[in-house]
């Protein structure tokens, strides 16, 4: 099973590898830095299961990113921010977010969140 | 739309009801205080989602969730005080798709609760579905159009699928924007302008004069071929 992150801030880049090496190993993760990238990716045919999303990305605007991957298809995609407001957690959520996690994040609950938004993505898959 | 409540906290029962109507006016609210008839109603109601506290006076939520997830992979969120690690990843691990705690940001459940929504808002049933000279596919990833066979984009498969279900009956460019991202304002109407370009772009010979999708101005589209 393979995640991909987008994301350019080191610290938060090894906080979601510490989070998934201690809770969910076994999971492959890989990681660019910009939109671009992340489209390229998801459209080369090495397709994740699970897109994890920053805010920080320097080439495109987040939401559209979330945008754009959402349009191609129902990726699981949860968006990773350190804004608390609930307009920015309403907007992530109308761009099609599949959750929205407030930096900084628990890394137990942040692995669990992750579990359970594959375990859904899998359940849909044997229910279709 | 059917919402099942597992709360014994009457207020909680009715600022989520509330919440939930005013966004969704057609929303059918069940609710009870108890874990046991909880479970009844899951399993005779058969919701879309069930909103379920903890603490219910007589039994643990988390076993109600264990008893449901016997039977049901309907989404579930938790709606609870408990706020401790331990309680959130046990809700999660039980089969929770979602833990907010309270208090709680009525927006936030909602946004919640709609993209829950838009994940199982998959139209189609598993049947193709034909008008004239289109046949769209069960997945709506690929559309023939005159037997020759046309990639679509999750959002224009949606789209079509719409149209094609309507045909020959115009559609508010609201309701598509609705039945794409339950929500609808006047970026999601432009956006959907936008996915019609782009359908007839694909679809039409003649994009600028349509043989299949027609624009109603000042209301919406209409599938039809004369």
């Amino acid at each position: 099973m393979n995640i991909l992150v987008v994301e350019n801030n080191l610290d938060v880049i090894e906080d979601i590898q510490l989070s998934i090496n201690e809770h969910l190993p076994g999971l492959h993760i890989s990681v660019v830095g910009s939109g671009e990238h992340c489209l390229e990716t998801l459209n080369n045919g090495h397709r994740p299961d699970l897109v994890i999303l920053g805010f920080r990305i320097s080439d495109m605007d987040g939401f559209e990113l979330l945008k754009d991957i959402r349009d191609d298809s129902d990726l699981p995609v949860v968006f990773l921010s350190e804004d608390k407001d609930i307009n920015t957690l309403v907007k992530a959520f109308e761009s099609g977010a599949n959750d929205y996690i407030v930096e900084p994040f628990n890394k137990a609950i942040f692995a669990a969140k992750l579990k359970a938004i594959i375990r859904r993505k899998n359940w849909d898959i044997k229910a279709s | 739309m059917k919402i099942v409540i597992i709360e014994d906290n009457n207020d909680i029962v009715s600022v989520v009801s509330l919440a939930l109507q005013i966004r969704w006016p057609d929303v059918v609210i069940l609710s009870t205080g108890k874990g046991e008839k909880g479970l009844s109603l899951v399993a005779d109601e058969n919701p879309d989602i069930v909103i379920l506290d903890i603490g219910l006076p007589d039994m643990d939520g988390f076993d109600v969730l264990k008893k449901i997830r016997l039977f049901s992979m309907v989404s579930v969120i938790i709606l609870t005080a408990r706020d401790k690690e331990s309680d959130i990843i046990m809700g999660l691990e039980s089969g929770a798709d979602d833990y907010i705690i309270k208090p709680f940001r009525q927006l936030e459940l909602i946004s919640r609760v709609n993209a829950i929504l838009r994940r199982q808002h998959i139209p189609g049933g598993g049947n193709a579905i034909q008008y004239k000279s289109l046949l769209l596919q069960p997945d709506l990833k690929a559309l023939f159009v005159n037997k020759k066979k046309v990639n679509l984009t999750q959002t224009e498969g949606v789209i079509m699928y719409h149209l094609l279900r309507n045909a020959e009956k115009i559609i508010p460019i609201s309701n598509l924007a609705e039945a794409v991202w339950n929500f609808n304002d006047p970026s999601t109407c432009e956006s959907i302008r936008v996915y019609i370009h782009r359908l007839r772009n694909k679809i039409e010979e003649n994009p600028k004069i349509p043989y299949f999708i027609h624009t109603k101005a000042g209301v919406g589209y209409i599938l039809k071929v004369d």
